[in-house]
């Protein structure tokens, strides 16, 4: 196991397709929009000046409330996955839940909707990014190249010393834990996420301080 | 219902969720929802709404958090229909 200090801060990121056909009907499902949200984002949802930005706005709280989960569940194990207590604000910036405040960051495309949870002290920004997935490559297979060559850029190493392992994990949903990087088989403690919808994968890599290839 | 007749609705459920080549063809009650039948994790929200609806019954958080195979969601169902 790598000697440098471990990260501080827990991070989770989720991406959604717009053009999923269950995105474009969440309208229309109200059971849907209660299931997720709390009665004053239904508010703000039911408030949105057109249709279109009430799609968007509710699909925006769903990867907020996704990346959260993933970040808080990295921060205290296998957690009981409640949509509706994962509380986004006014702003879209932060995720509360419990007592955790994560600050959140969205970005928006035209046909998608990226969400990026921090929990912890805070600092730079993690790196993000969204990518059009070639439909014949498998989601998950797209998402980590696609962090892999964000990583290996940033620190000039050759994507074929880079895996990402998931590491196995009693009472997770899948039995597997949250994704790990490994550089020449050896586990770095790095904080990543990965996410995928239709035809969209998306990563988040926040390097552990110190860290230098 | 018996449990056969569950897990047979439960399946037509998650088909459409599949993203196997095979899709439920030979699951039972040990498979998986995420692991082998590769539903995303994003549609589980759906797939719980679909269980309350087609069964008529409600399902709370902690319960569906606990549905990880086909067999927790039979008996899961199976339990808030007695």
């Amino acid at each position: 196991m790598d000697a440098r200090p471990r990260s501080e801060r827990f991070i989770g990121n989720d991406v959604v397709d717009l053009g999923e056909p269950a995105a474009l009907t969440a309208l229309g499902r109200p059971r849907l929009i209660a299931r997720v949200c709390c009665e004053q984002e239904r508010a703000r949802i039911a408030e949105a000046p057109t249709e279109e930005a009430a799609l968007r706005l509710f699909w925006s709280h769903f990867a907020a409330k996704e990346a959260a989960y993933k970040a808080v569940s990295k921060r205290e194990g296998p957690t009981v996955f409640a949509h509706r207590r994962f509380v986004v604000d006014a702003g879209l910036s932060l995720v509360s839940y419990g007592a955790h405040r994560l600050s959140l960051s969205l970005r928006q495309a035209a046909h998608a909707v990226h969400a990026v949870a921090d929990l912890g002290p805070g600092g730079p920004p993690p790196h993000a990014e969204v990518v059009a997935r070639d439909p014949a490559d498998a989601p998950s297979t797209a998402a980590r190249r696609a962090l892999l060559a964000t990583v290996a850029a940033a620190e000039g190493l050759d994507p074929a010393d880079l895996e990402v392992f998931r590491p196995p994990l009693a009472g997770s949903w899948d039995g597997h834990g949250p994704p790990v990087l490994l550089l020449r088989g050896r586990e770095r403690p790095d904080q990543l996420s990965l996410s995928h919808d239709g035809r969209y994968v998306a990563y988040a890599w926040l390097p552990c301080p110190g860290l230098a290839g | 219902m018996n449990q056969q007749e569950v897990m047979s609705k439960v399946l037509s459920i998650l088909e459409p969720f599949c993203n196997t080549a095979d899709g439920i063809t030979g699951a039972k009650m040990e498979t998986t929802i995420l692991g082998d039948l590769k539903v995303n994790s994003a549609r589980l929200v759906d797939v719980v709404l679909e269980f309350e609806e087609v069964f008529d019954i409600e399902i709370s958080d902690e319960d569906a958090d606990n549905v990880r195979t086909v067999g927790d969601a039979v008996n899961l169902i199976i339990a808030a229909k007695s």
